[in-house]
């Protein structure tokens, strides 16, 4: 099985599979667009990801390395939140630092299926939640003047029954 | 503050990476620079007032994308309330791509109100109605109708949406507010709840079609929609009359743009829809089978449509009573639009059966069924069929498909 060695921003090699690495679109163009062959010896470079965080993409794309790519994203399609995998689910019970970062790396890695499952997940951890609980629960910080809160208050109020 | 007055976050462009190697060392610094910030407490607890100890989270300056993302997947409060956190997360309220699908059910911008012979029922809320329109109506992209009871405020939606583009479109000027109000238009669903069965019997299935005033407006809604992509009706079990009119407006306002077109059980009988042949770049034909027969296949045949999926679903006359085309109509089909795939799919309970087409250009049989066996004489036509797909287009692909199809239920 061909391998190709990940460095994280803290050194680490890791190697992986080229099927599993090339999950992430980002390498996959680094791979075609370099003409890096399999075999090769050299190491490719993934400066926004720490070796933790590495890691455990990876194990989520180990696990999802059979799964048919995803299409694109349908405007008509309905958005659900309530069909993440058991899998996925379990793989995400992690501290909201490592969900953060998870989301970030899944952006620069370019892995559409990670970042849908933890914008969702973010979203879950949203619903039902009112501003302050939401604030609390991401550690998020008011910036708004209350002059500013009571004005973005009132300008969207429709959306609240009232 | 920093990050009040930078509300764009700096990783916005970290999805622009591409071969460009200078690109991504951009990238790399902005980001570290953002790990940076997170570690580096002092730096942070600057604008922090309340308590210098306190180490905030980087979740307000996500990447607009990724905050798009995560609200497209909140309803219409839950945005609000979240909007209402820190200014990063109020301006992803406004971002486009979380408006672009607009889901209407019966308690959307409603209130409750009690009705002497229903109880509490949700009542769509003209005042909130008109805000929001005025508020994200431009960014609306798609529109999907899921009435459950409540068809009263399906109406009153439409009828306003459609006075806000008829305005849009008047020679003598719009007003101001109104301005692009569903412009963005391109993807309309709506699917009507046909089986009125009481809850008591879960099992039995009463048909009820929509129809008069409902109908009136959705197609006042549809003559509005001049950039309509993707349109799908469900089970509206049309009388005869009425389907044969459904899409006149359509056709009008869309000839030209629609590519996807989704009608399901418009009738439940025999019933064939012409219009269906007549869009000039249509790409994706769903439909029943009850509403095709050789001269649609005719039209068919001189489209640009690649795939063609006959559904049968579970409100759907059972196969038998349906009559299939002719096997010539198929064969004209098969000479005149080589690229035309059929895909038959059928969703049930119950033990339904697929209605078979001799010599359609069948890619794929889907069963959507927990009771159904496989037949011989389907697995016979599936066989030939799929030899017929696999040395039209020569790819395997198609095979798998069918295969797929299969050890689903076996």
């Amino acid at each position: 099985m061909p391998t190709i060695k990940l460095q994280s921003s803290d050194g680490e090699i890791f190697d992986t599979d080229v099927q599993i690495a090339k999950c992430s679109g980002t390498i996959k163009t680094m791979l075609e667009d370099l003409g890096m062959d399999e075999g090769d010896d050299e190491v490719v470079p993934l400066p926004n990801v720490n070796s933790a965080i590495l890691r455990k993409v990876l194990q989520w794309a180990t696990f999802h390395k059979d799964d048919p790519i995803p299409v694109e994203d349908d405007d008509s399609k309905e958005k659900r939140t309530d069909d993440i995998s058991s899998w996925d689910a379990d793989f995400l019970k992690v501290d909201q630092g490592t969900l953060f970062e998870l989301i970030l790396a899944a952006n620069y890695l370019d892995i559409k299926g990670l970042l849908d499952v933890t914008c969702k997940t973010v979203a879950n951890m949203i619903k039902g939640k009112t501003p302050e609980e939401i604030r609390k629960t991401f550690n998020i910080k008011n910036d708004f003047t209350p002059a500013e809160e009571e004005q973005v208050r009132k300008e969207n109020e429709w959306c609240e029954e009232k | 503050m920093r990050r009040a007055h930078n509300p764009c976050p700096q990783h916005t462009h970290t999805f622009s990476i591409s071969g460009d190697s200078e690109c991504c060392t951009a990238c790399y610094i902005e980001v570290d620079e953002n790990e940076n910030e997170t570690v580096d407490r002092s730096d942070e607890n600057d604008s922090n007032n309340d308590d210098p100890d306190h180490c905030w989270t980087q979740w307000s300056n996500l990447p607009d994308h990724i905050l798009e993302r995560i609200f497209s997947h909140l309803t219409i409060k839950e945005r609000y309330y979240a909007s209402l956190t820190c200014s990063g997360w109020y301006r992803a309220f406004y971002l486009p791509h979380v408006w672009s699908n607009f889901l209407v059910e019966d308690a959307t911008l409603g209130r409750m109100r009690y009705n002497y012979y229903s109880g509490w029922q949700p009542v769509l809320d003209h005042a909130r109605l008109q805000s929001c329109l005025l508020s994200v109506g431009h960014l609306i992209r798609g529109l999907d109708f899921r009435p459950q009871v409540s068809f009263n405020n399906m109406f009153q939606f439409m009828s306003l949406i459609s006075w806000a583009m008829e305005q849009n479109a008047r020679t003598a000027g719009c007003p101001r507010e109104w301005v692009g109000c569903g412009s963005r238009i391109r993807s309309l669903n709506y699917l009507f709840p046909c089986n009125m069965a009481m809850s008591e019997d879960p099992e039995s299935i009463k048909l009820f079609g929509t129809g008069g005033q409902l109908l009136a407006a959705l197609k006042r809604l549809m003559l509005c929609l001049t950039n309509l992509h993707s349109l799908s009706l469900v089970d509206l079990f049309l009388e005869r009359y009425e389907a044969n009119h459904l899409l006149d407006e359509v056709l009008e306002s869309c000839c030209l743009v629609l590519r996807r077109l989704c009608l399901v059980n418009v009738t439940n009988v025999h019933c064939p829809i012409m219009h269906i042949g007549l869009f000039l770049n249509l790409q994706v034909l769903v439909v029943s089978p009850q509403n095709i027969d050789d001269d649609v296949l005719m039209l068919l045949a001189d489209s640009k449509v690649k795939h063609l999926t006959l559904l049968q679903n579970r409100y759907t006359p059972p196969a038998l009573a349906i009559s299939p085309c002719s096997a010539k109509a198929w064969l004209t089909v098969r000479r005149d639009n080589p690229k035309l795939r059929v895909h038959m799919c059928v969703e049930s309970t119950t033990n339904a059966v697929i209605l078979l087409q001799p010599e359609a250009p069948v890619a794929s049989m889907i069963y959507q069924t927990p009771k159904t066996m496989v037949t011989i004489n389907s697995r016979v036509f599936l066989s030939v069929c799929v030899c017929v797909a696999s040395s039209a287009c020569g790819s395997q692909f198609r095979y798998d498909n069918a295969v797929v199809g299969l050890a689903g239920i076996a």
